[in-house]
């Protein structure tokens, strides 16, 4: 029958009753925390006038300085750039530099001279920089090998250095890949006032290459003794972590143009002074129409001379400063007071609206 | 069988005088004759184990909803997965890995993929398992079963077989669809409630056959046999071809002997029934449909985003593929260094073109990341995890049900931010279906002093309203002491005090409990017998005694309290006779003949048992629209009582019987306004010979047999119910459910419209539809039905015409109208709108109902809600929620772009159907102004970070391409591409999804104005979704070449070493983690501690990746061995160009949000300044009113109802202080 209790039911009476105090046994009801209630305390940060005026303030007067700092780093730097490719091509073959550059006949030694312009103080860093090499190209920075780079156990894991693997005989090359193949093979001797400068490569690769990357047990083996020879040859008595320019080549460079680290000099290079370098002129960037340059620069905290980092700081501080400006103008002249509730849309647009 | 032994308990079930006789049916029991496909179907009654094997073999009881099973459930999954075109190209993109086209190793390809698609298909098994557990619980219902040698006992659902005999028990709902064989009354009758399967409220009657009454309990079915030969399983409710063979003769079967399925037994103690469907073929399964799966508006434009991104991408594709060919063909050749006489086909300069194919796959899988591979599941999690914020909201939790909201799915949730249009079920979905008596007015004078819930709220309303126009209307006495005032005497005004009045003082009597189920009545007049002493107590007496004779309820004495509980027809009948029994005239017994009332406050003092001699009982029915008796009383006395619409009763009225008329018209137009269901009372004495004249006419009206019996009976009704007096009129409340006024008024404030579609009649849609205050007095109601003249005429086309006209005539007042107050309400039946949902009319009749404040649809099949909610969602482009309750409102749920389910009530239907559920109406306002709100914004914005955010990285590796002449070589670290979308920008995004409020929960519903951000699509419109595509172009483009010019050549360290492709590519990407995390940051304005966390934590963390991953084997993390400690962190260069990309990066945005919100500030920005600056706990004052002010202009709810009051009084106001005023005008005129 109706267990209908305690109401004296009207018609169609449901019977709820019973039902419902069971599930309320078994309450569903959900616990009460902050967080499922969304009630966590939050921060609710609004954008007042003051914020927005201060933290452009703020941006304004760090970064001004930041940029007169790198600019005035950037300044320190001298640098010597000497685009030499074709200039070290003697004359009767500048019209066929291809040819010149890949004969084994020709002298490519070639001697150039250029004022230092300001004083530079040791330690004044060489670099070589190639323009339109590809070292980014896919297939390039695939060619290598970092497991047989490593240890010698890895020799033969060349699989990843086509077309630069094995011999015409299968065995492994070492180093193998398109990358070690193509190692840049111009050499620079320096002298001032004919006085002879020694060239240091110490400390130019990365510690972290030549202690973990580049193994001291593995040494070059059958390296450029295949018929197509491509750049420089390495002393196969001397292991792969001390190649250091080896190292060095092998960091793929992001872009298209590049300077990688020869060497340094270690002495200071005073204002005026003649400088002498004698180039082994060997690397072929003729095919592709590279420009190969010197470059003698030192370098401050930010590094070599940069003035875009300065000029960028110093643009957006002062951008900074006029958009305080701007808004704060903005609102002297047109104030809306925070929380005005004119500005809300039901009383901007009474139309509509009953009263 | 003997038909006449002793029955314990009154089984007489038959009230019904136009069916009492049963009609001779033995010209219709020919068996039906059927054979051939259709109808196949045999079952042996009583032998289930028939059914057991082949070929008589049907699918059992068990039920199953789920999508999918152990087996199949990977398979079609996997499948389901990648349907989406965007893990298509993932999946392909996955597979090319494998091959040495890709740019990327294989692993960082595949593992995002697998991650992203596991995610998606655990949260897929999980619904799915969900499901399944709500299978079960149907499936283990209990059940009595025949078990044979006449014992019963319990079976769960999922066991019963074709075949079983079931003993279904008042109040349970039917296992399977059964034949009826006989119920606990006499006469093989049972009630049947089929709310779940078509929403009508009324009880149906079904009926056995004759032959199978003797089985009436459960030894006689030690031995029962029969046949039943019928149709196939079918989906049709309403009918049912079968023969049922018992005892060597063949009996035809009709509906109404089937019970059904997921229908209840109601007023019968028990009923056996032997099973012809089970599970899947029962009618009601067969007309589950599948729901259908949903899309959100956002994420189908999100869709057409990604084939935006997909065109972008093929185009830079197509661009560097090109390039790469180019460059093949005619540089390569120049870079001996790559040994191009030496290569494969995928650099090969001779064959330039196939090489440029190839490469086309790699740019492909390169640029991918133009596609947020985690979107898709970022946007799953975000959404399952939000929807566990809504089934966790304890405010949206039912005490009494013990339900919370359930979000039953869970990708509509930011779809809730944007409804426009709501369609709603009226039983059980705005009201309880239960009816309290609350007022009456008897012999002129009105009693009850209790208010309707709808003019509770809109009194509080009117009392806020007066408080802040205080100022404007200072000489106005409102709700404070108004005696003595220059204008009291005015008529009309004095009413609305008076109104005004018991509202007030009834909402200081509001800790009065009443806990009389039906009875809300408060008036110390007529209670415990004060009634005697009024002025015209003999009428009361009267107008008592018809509440307590003139119905067919049955009465059942409740052992627990000693009272009785009464099975009426209708929960109002039920509220008449409990109202009569708290007055002291309690029916108490029922006969074939009489009808017994103790009277408990006559003179003697003692309670007397008076018996009245029910001579006739002429039924109700909705056309007739009034119900009367024909009674005897002891002192031999013929009375006529009759209870009927009023508007029927006036009508009805004898010369010397209106004298009442006046005063009870007007009490019946307040009850109306205050949304109350009203009937009238009257009665007329008899002489004997009148009543015995006319008694021979009905009786051989009654007695014939033929098409024209109903009328004749009718005409014969109708010649007595005439010269009646006018005793008083009741008014119901149909019980809304809680908190549905000012849900509505809420809603309406939001922008909301609502439309309500009903299967009740008219004049009950119209009644609660002044409860809801979707009408109100004033309101022009444009009813359009079909004219009952044009009907009968002509065809079909007169009556389109008919209907046409009606509209375009409506359509026409409307646009005429000049009265900027003016409100319209539509109000349209079933008939009507079956021709008006015509293709050719449907536009028409939307425009029309568009134009109007309320709809609504009255006796509507479900059908029609569906195809309503159709022509709503295609007609006017916007977004559509339906929320019902039953089974009939499935159809609609489905149809309409969110559909939600009440899940209060018993029957499951809905729910199952349903996209969310909750438990009382009122909760939608939460459910979409806090929810929905807050969901849209956070999902809208999230999608455009998404967007911004991978633009930001895609186009980097694009632009890098150029410079190395598009080989397909890319600046990162494989690594750090897939960490990028799987943890280094995820969290923060799904901690914006999850948890950005732009607004507190309090302040969303204090201002249902900011709803309307959503359907007006603020934060998702192309404008801002390409602001957004822009800034992820300047920052990708600022990242880019910022970091190219600062590391172009030079050193960056002070020990001269030059950067190298990973100096270059780590920098550049420290720069897009910042940047995007400070975007991301920029972008919320809400932190709690999971936010800081999260965005915060993300930049740590890849600081954290990056140390950790450089102190790895240089094998596994080649040229990022080291990277920070060695290279990177010395360098200030590094750190300086990672500030300088970061502050440019932001800047512009910054600029954005900061003038935008000087200038142009929206709603929620001021509001939020209003909270930062505590305005409104300083001035309360203007808090308040603004927070009155934000509505949307809107024309229902009780909101719209007081400001239409308020402006009559005011212009009475006017019209009483200019002299020329002479006609006051009552305000319920």
């Amino acid at each position: 029958m109706d267990p209908n209790g305690g109401s004296s039911s009207a018609g169609a009476a449901d019977g709820a009753s019973d039902p419902a105090a069971a599930r309320r046994r078994h309450s569903k009801k959900p616990k009460y925390s902050r967080f499922t209630q969304q009630e966590l305390p939050a921060c609710k940060p609004i954008l007042t006038p003051g914020w927005v005026i201060s933290s452009f303030i703020f941006v304004g007067i760090i970064f001004i300085p930041i940029g007169l700092a790198s600019l005035f780093a950037s300044e320190r730097v001298v640098e010597i750039v000497h685009r030499y490719d074709k200039d070290c091509v003697p004359a009767s073959y500048r019209n066929d530099m291809l040819a010149y550059i890949q004969s084994n006949e020709t002298n490519k030694t070639c001697t150039r001279t250029f004022l230092v312009p300001k004083q530079m103080k040791s330690p004044v860093y060489i670099y070589y920089q190639l323009d339109n090499f590809y070292q980014n190209h896919r297939r390039y920075v695939k060619s290598r090998s970092d497991k047989q780079l490593r240890s010698r156990a890895s020799e033969n894991d060349t699989s990843s250095c086509d077309p630069e693997d094995v011999t015409a005989n299968k065995s492994a090359i070492v180093p193998c890949g398109l990358i070690a193949w193509s190692l840049f093979n111009d050499t620079y001797g320096f002298s001032v006032n004919n006085t002879l400068l020694g060239v240091s490569k110490k400390n130019i690769a990365w510690k972290s290459d030549q202690q973990h990357k580049f193994g001291s047990d593995v040494y070059p083996k059958n390296f450029q003794s295949g018929g197509l020879i491509g750049g420089a040859k390495l002393n196969s008595s001397i292991p792969l972590s001390q190649q250091v320019d080896l190292i060095v080549w092998m960091r793929t460079a992001a872009l298209p143009t590049f300077r990688k680290l020869y060497g340094k000099i270690e002495v200071d290079l005073e204002a005026n002074s003649e400088l002498t370098v004698v180039i082994e002129n060997n690397y072929n960037t003729y095919s592709f129409g590279g420009k190969k340059k010197l470059v003698l620069s030192t370098t401050s905290w930010i590094g070599g001379k940069n003035d875009f980092l300065g000029i960028a700081y110093i643009t957006l501080g002062g951008l900074s400063l006029f958009l305080a400006i701007s808004f704060l103008l903005i609102y002297i002249i047109k104030p809306r007071p925070l929380g005005d509730p004119t500005f809300l849309s039901w009383n901007r647009n009474p139309a509509g609206h009953f009263n | 069988m003997t038909r006449g032994r002793i029955r314990a308990k009154l089984r007489q079930s038959h009230l019904y005088t136009f069916t009492c006789f049963r009609q001779d049916t033995a010209d219709a029991e020919v068996p039906h004759s059927f054979d051939g496909p259709g109808f196949s179907r045999i079952v042996y009654c009583n032998q289930p184990q028939v059914h057991s094997k082949k070929p008589l073999y049907y699918t059992s009881n068990n039920i199953s909803t789920t999508k999918y099973n152990i087996i199949t459930f990977l398979p079609k999954a996997i499948f389901e997965q990648f349907r989406r075109v965007a893990n298509l190209y993932f999946l392909l993109a996955a597979i090319l890995s494998l091959t040495p086209v890709a740019p990327f190793s294989a692993v960082s390809m595949i593992a995002p993929l697998a991650f992203v698609v596991g995610l998606s298909m655990a949260k897929e098994a999980l619904e799915d398992w969900r499901r399944f557990i709500q299978d079960m619980k149907v499936n283990t219902r209990k059940a009595s079963i025949h078990k044979g040698n006449g014992v019963f006992g319990f079976k769960p659902w999922q066991r019963i077989r074709v075949g079983d005999v079931v003993k279904v028990e008042k109040d349970q709902f039917f296992p399977a669809d059964l034949l009826l064989l006989s119920s606990s009354y006499d006469d093989g009758i049972c009630y049947v409630e089929t709310m779940n399967l078509d929403g009508e409220t009324n009880l149906k009657v079904k009926r056995s056959l004759e032959v199978t009454l003797p089985l009436e309990d459960d030894g006689t079915f030690n031995d029962f046999r029969g046949t039943i030969k019928c149709e196939d399983p079918n989906p049709s409710l309403y009918t049912f071809v079968g023969n049922f063979e018992y005892e060597r003769q063949v009996y035809p079967l009709d509906p109404s002997q089937i019970l059904l399925r997921d229908s209840k037994l109601r007023n019968t103690a028990y009923v056996y029934g032997v099973v012809i469907f089970t599970g899947h073929d029962s009618k009601v399964m067969q007309n589950a449909t599948q729901s259908p799966s949903k899309r959100s508006r956002i994420e189908r434009k999100m869709d057409q985003i990604i084939y935006i991104l997909f065109t972008l991408l093929v185009v830079i594709s197509l661009i560097s593929s090109i390039g790469f060919a180019v460059k093949t063909k005619y540089q390569m050749p120049d870079w001996w260094y790559l040994q191009p006489n030496n290569t494969t086909n995928f650099y090969n300069p001779k064959k330039p073109a196939l090489s440029g194919i190839f490469h086309l796959v790699t740019a492909l899988i390169l640029y991918g990341y133009l596609i947020p591979i985690s979107l898709y599941v970022s946007i799953e999690v975000v959404k399952v995890l939000q929807a566990t914020f809504i089934n966790q909201d304890i405010h949206m939790y039912d005490e009494e049900t013990g339900n919370t909201a359930q979000a039953r799915t869970s990708n509509l949730n930011e779809e809730l931010g944007q409804v426009d249009t709501i369609l709603s079920d009226k039983t059980g979905t705005l009201t309880c279906n239960q009816m309290d008596f609350l007022k009456c007015s008897i012999a002129g004078s009105a009693y009850g002093s209790g208010s309707s819930e709808v003019e509770l709220a809109a009194a509080k309303q009117m009392a806020i309203d007066l408080e802040e126009q205080g100022n404007e209307l200072s000489n106005f006495p409102m709700h404070k002491n108004s005696t003595g005032d220059s204008w009291n005497d005015a008529s009309g005004l004095g009413a609305t005090e008076i109104e005004l009045e018991t509202v007030v003082t009834s909402k200081d009597e509001k800790e009065h409990k009443h806990v009389i189920k039906g009875f809300s009545f408060e008036d110390i007049r007529l209670m415990g017998g004060n009634w005697s002493k009024e002025p015209n107590a003999d009428v009361i007496e009267l107008f008592l005694r018809i509440l307590a004779v003139c119905h067919t309820a049955i009465p059942e004495r409740n052992e627990e309290i000693g009272g009785f509980n009464y099975e009426a027809e209708s929960p109002d009948e039920g509220s008449f006779l409990v109202a009569a029994r708290e007055f002291g005239f309690e029916f108490c017994k029922r006969t074939h003949t009489s009808v017994h009332v103790r009277e408990r406050y006559v003179s003697s003092g003692q309670p007397v048992e008076r018996e009245y001699q029910i001579l006739n009982l002429l039924e109700f029915t909705s056309k007739r629209k009034r119900m009367s008796v024909i009674v005897r009383d002891e002192d031999g006395q013929i009375f006529l009582l009759c209870k009927g619409a009023d508007s029927i009763i006036f009508d009805r009225l004898a010369k010397n019987g209106r004298m009442y008329e006046e005063a009870t018209t007007r009490h019946l137009n307040e009850y109306g306004e205050s949304g109350l269901r009203t009937l009238a009372l009257a009665y007329k004495k008899l002489e004997e010979s009148e009543y015995s004249a006319w008694n021979s006419e009905f009786m051989k009206a009654k007695t014939s047999i033929g098409p024209d019996r109903d009328a004749m009976l009718e005409r014969v009704s109708d010649a007595m119910e005439r010269e009646l007096i006018l005793v008083g009129a009741t008014a119901v409340e149909d019980k809304l459910q809680k908190g549905v006024p000012q849900c509505i008024d809420k809603l309406a404030q939001a922008g909301l419209k609502l439309w309500v579609l009903t299967g009740d009649k008219m004049e009950t849609a119209i009644n609660i539809g002044f409860a809801c205050s979707l009408l109100r007095q004033g309101m022009k109601q444009i009813c359009i039905t079909l004219n009952p003249d044009v009907q009968t005429q002509d065809g079909k086309e007169a009556v389109k015409e008919n209907i046409l006209m009606q509209i375009t005539n409506a359509s026409q007042m409307i646009k005429l109208e000049k009265d900027p107050h003016a409100a319209f309400a539509l109000i349209i039946d079933g008939k009507t709108l079956e021709h008006a949902l015509a293709d050719d009319m449907k536009y028409q009749f939307l425009g029309l109902a568009v134009d109007c404040a309320s709809v609504i649809c009255c006796r509507v099949s479900p059908k029609q809600k569906a195809l309503v909610t159709r022509l709503v969602k295609e007609g006017t482009g916007k977004t559509t929620l339906a929320i019902g309750d039953g089974a009939n409102d499935v159809g609609m749920i489905q149809e309409a772009d969110i559909g939600v389910g009440i899940s209060g009530v018993e029957g499951m239907q809905a729910v199952m159907a349903s996209d969310f559920s909750i438990a009382q109406f009122r909760f939608l306002e939460r459910l979409l102004v806090v929810h929905g709100h807050w969901c849209y914004k956070r999902i809208a914005q999230m999608i455009c970070y998404f967007f911004y955010k991978n633009i930001a990285f895609g186009l980097t590796l694009f632009y890098f391409e150029a410079f190395t002449g598009f080989s397909g070589q890319s600046v990162y670290d494989d690594w750090y591409m897939l960490l990028f979308n799987v943890i280094l920008t995820s969290l923060p995004v799904i901690s914006l999804g999850v948890f950005e409020q732009d607004v507190s929960s309090e302040v969303c519903l204090q201002f249902p104005a900011l709803y309307q951000q959503g359907p007006r699509n603020l934060f998702f419109d192309w404008y801002r979704i390409f602001g957004w595509m822009g800034n992820g172009l300047y920052t990708s483009l600022i990242i880019f070449f910022l970091n190219i010019i600062i590391f172009y050549d030079q050193a960056f360290r002070s020990a001269g070493q030059t950067a190298d492709m990973s100096a270059v590519g780590t920098t550049m990407f420290t720069c897009i983690i910042c940047a995007v995390n400070c975007q991301i940051a920029l972008t919320m304005s809400h932190f709690t501690w999971i936010q800081h966390l999260f965005v915060w934590g993300s930049i740590t963390t890849w600081y954290i990746f990056l140390l950790l991953y450089g102190m790895t084997s240089p094998l596994f993390s080649g040229t990022a061995y080291q990277i920070l400690v060695e290279a990177l962190a010395p360098a200030p260069m590094y750190w300086c160009a990672t500030l300088l990309v970061i502050v440019t990066c932001n800047l512009p945005y910054l600029v954005h949000i900061s003038f935008q919100r000087s200038f142009n500030p929206m709603d929620h920005h001021i509001i939020q300044e209003i909270k930062y600056y505590r305005k409104d706990v300083e001035d309360q004052y203007m808090w308040t009113r603004e927070r009155s002010k934000a509505r949307q202009e809107t024309k229902i709810g009780f909101t719209a109802r007081v400001d239409a009051k308020i402006r009559q009084l005011r212009g009475k106001l006017q019209k009483k202080h200019s002299p020329t005023a002479t006609n006051v005008q009552t305000p319920l005129s």
